[in-house]
């Protein structure tokens, strides 16, 4: 238990710490657009793709932290009246279920970058490609990882809550 | 026989509370094998994401109403609405409308409006007399008006998946927002004058003081609705310059929002939605380039011109459907529907602008219908009143919207008009 915390604080500090960085750089690029073609008429020819890219990134990253807050849309209409226990339950099942359909989409994000990208595009600024791509496997890899902690999380104290009340429902 | 197997269990695990990108996500990898092509083609669709130039508006907008939110904003805002319009029968109510609709256009309507807003208007209603059944249905309304004004995150969502233009989505929906608007005010007066709710009078100073407070916010609306109907900026432009502006008042200006304390975590916390959708989003995009692949909007319209030859009986029965939709998860409807809608809409005739008009005030309708609505819940918990008061409370509200939804439904012109001059500039 003690070490799952230690993965997951580890993990969550990098995300939190990246997250603020690349928010940052995006907003700046972006607004740096607007002055440029506001005031000079130009721009920076790769500025909107770059931007883009970014977001993507902070997409999966703020995907990771939706998924340890459990942020993501989901229908809680039944679930909104269960017991607490009941509930761990149901939790750690989502969260298994969740898990495994992002094993696969890693595993086709890896398809789709060593096969799907021309090794030698180059998205702007002579970038590779892929370097920007590598976010898709990385980041569905972070939110199985995140699902499959609090999966086990979920478990432990719903086995744990026998007559009380489990710490974490 | 797998496929009906395969497809209840998924349902289960959804009413179950699985995470929908999750449940899309399996739909996706499924088809997909299923017709023998590798799962990575979901991949190639999700990463297309990047060729969006709207793509961009979402975090920044998303940031900006966060960043307004923290901040003291809404207060001065509404101070300065309760200066200008208190002295009216009805004025504080109106007051209410005008300042949650705001609100919500820029926090994304996810329900925060009658958190953040609920517990500094509803106590001030109850306080000058107004019927409290009325207060409680105005507020569980307002949580999702202004849904149509730019720069709401359905509106921007919208735009993206049904490819339409946002600049003129942005345009079209400020008119049947400002009927809805009208009519809800207009309602207000009325109980006002019923209830003989005492008014307040109109005071300069007051004006003045308020005004001068509420400065640095005022400018907002015109960034947004005035630089993109004027041609001075395009959405996406409008977005970076409205989170650049937001940060720069909140932070250096009013001092809300210290920069190195609260802006990190306004980041993070304004992220965690925008990873949300666009996890769906992206998973999304997999499912539906299989669904037109295999020509399923086609099949869809084959089915239903069978069945229904007029255009205004399509869009009631859609606007039945997508309601019923809505009361369940409101962005994922959004994302899920809207692909497989579009096309078929587009047989019967149906100008896209105006059908994204009729889903966004169907989301906001969803918003507050019982018993499901996630309105109804906040409201419930935020006032400490028991569920079927507040399905009571809200019922002639209900019906104001349901009957503006008609309208709107009936005369595309009322959503049309004025994109017409968008980009002539």
């Amino acid at each position: 238990m003690k070490a799952l915390h230690t993965i997951d604080r580890a993990l969550t500090f990098i995300v939190d710490v990246a997250i603020v960085l690349i928010f940052s750089v995006m907003l700046a690029l972006a607004a740096l657009q607007v002055i440029l073609r506001e005031f000079f008429s130009t721009g920076i020819l790769w500025g909107d793709v770059a931007a883009r890219h970014l977001v993507i990134w902070v997409g999966f990253f703020g995907g990771f932290l939706a998924t340890r807050n459990g942020k993501h849309f989901h229908i809680d209409v039944l679930t909104r009246f269960l017991k607490p226990r009941a509930r761990l339950w149901f939790n750690a099942i989502s969260d298994l279920f969740a898990a495994t359909v992002c094993y696969f989409l890693v595993r086709a994000s890896i398809t789709f970058l060593t096969v799907g990208i021309d090794p030698h595009s180059t998205s702007f600024l002579n970038i590779p490609s892929y370097v920007f791509a590598l976010i898709v496997p990385v980041g569905f890899g972070l939110v199985m990882i995140q699902f499959a902690l609090k999966m086990v999380e979920s478990l432990i104290n719903a086995l744990r809550s026998g007559s009380a009340e489990g710490p974490g429902a | 026989m797998e496929i009906l197997i395969l497809g209840s269990l998924l349902l289960l695990l959804a009413l179950a509370g699985a995470p929908l990108f999750a449940i899309i996500g399996a739909i996706g990898l499924l088809a997909f094998s299923a017709t023998g092509v590798d799962t990575a083609a979901l991949i190639v669709e999700l990463y297309r994401l990047v060729d969006f130039p709207a793509l961009i508006a979402i975090p920044l907008f998303t940031f900006a109403g966060y960043v307004l939110a923290e901040s003291q904003a809404p207060k001065r805002l509404f101070n300065l609405a309760q200066a200008l319009f208190g002295w009216m029968p009805g004025g504080l109510a109106i007051v209410a409308l005008f300042s949650t609709a705001m609100f919500t256009a820029f926090s994304g309507a996810s329900g925060v409006t009658i958190i953040a807003l609920g517990g500094l208007i509803y106590p001030s209603l109850i306080k000058q007399q107004y019927p409290e059944r009325f207060s409680l249905g105005l507020m569980t309304t307002s949580g999702s008006l202004g849904l149509l004004f730019p720069p709401s995150l359905p509106i921007i969502l919208y735009s993206l998946v049904a490819n339409v233009n946002i600049d003129k989505l942005f345009v079209a929906g400020v008119l049947p927002g400002v009927i809805l608007l009208i009519l809800l005010s207009l309602y207000s007066v009325r109980t006002g004058i019923i209830a003989k709710v005492p008014r307040t009078p109109f005071s300069w100073k007051n004006v003045w003081v308020t005004l001068k407070a509420a400065v640095w916010e005022i400018p907002l609306p015109v960034i947004v609705i005035g630089g993109i109907y004027g041609g001075i900026f395009t959405a996406t432009e409008a977005a970076a310059a409205t989170a650049l502006y937001v940060l720069l008042v909140e932070v250096f200006i009013q001092r809300d929002l210290k920069f190195f304390k609260d802006v990190p975590r306004v980041i993070r916390e304004s992220m965690i939605l925008v990873g949300a959708i666009l996890m769906m989003l992206g998973v999304a995009m997999g499912l539906t380039s299989f669904l037109i692949q295999e020509e399923v909007p086609a099949k869809l319209f084959a089915i239903v011109s069978h069945y229904v030859n007029s255009k205004f009986v399509f869009l009631v029965i859609l606007n039945i459907f997508i309601l019923i939709m809505n009361m369940i998860e409101i962005f994922s409807a959004i994302i899920i529907v809207v692909p497989i809608i579009v096309p078929v809409a587009l047989q019967y005739g149906v100008d896209p602008i105006h059908l994204g008009i009729i889903f966004l005030l169907n989301l906001e309708i969803g918003y507050m219908t019982p018993p499901l609505g996630l309105n109804l819940f906040l409201s419930s918990l935020r006032f400490e009143k028991p569920l079927v008061s507040v399905y009571r409370a809200v019922l002639p509200f209900f019906f104001l919207l349901l009957s503006v939804l008609l309208v709107i439904t009936y005369f595309p012109e009322l959503s049309l008009v004025f994109t017409r001059v968008v980009g002539l500039h």
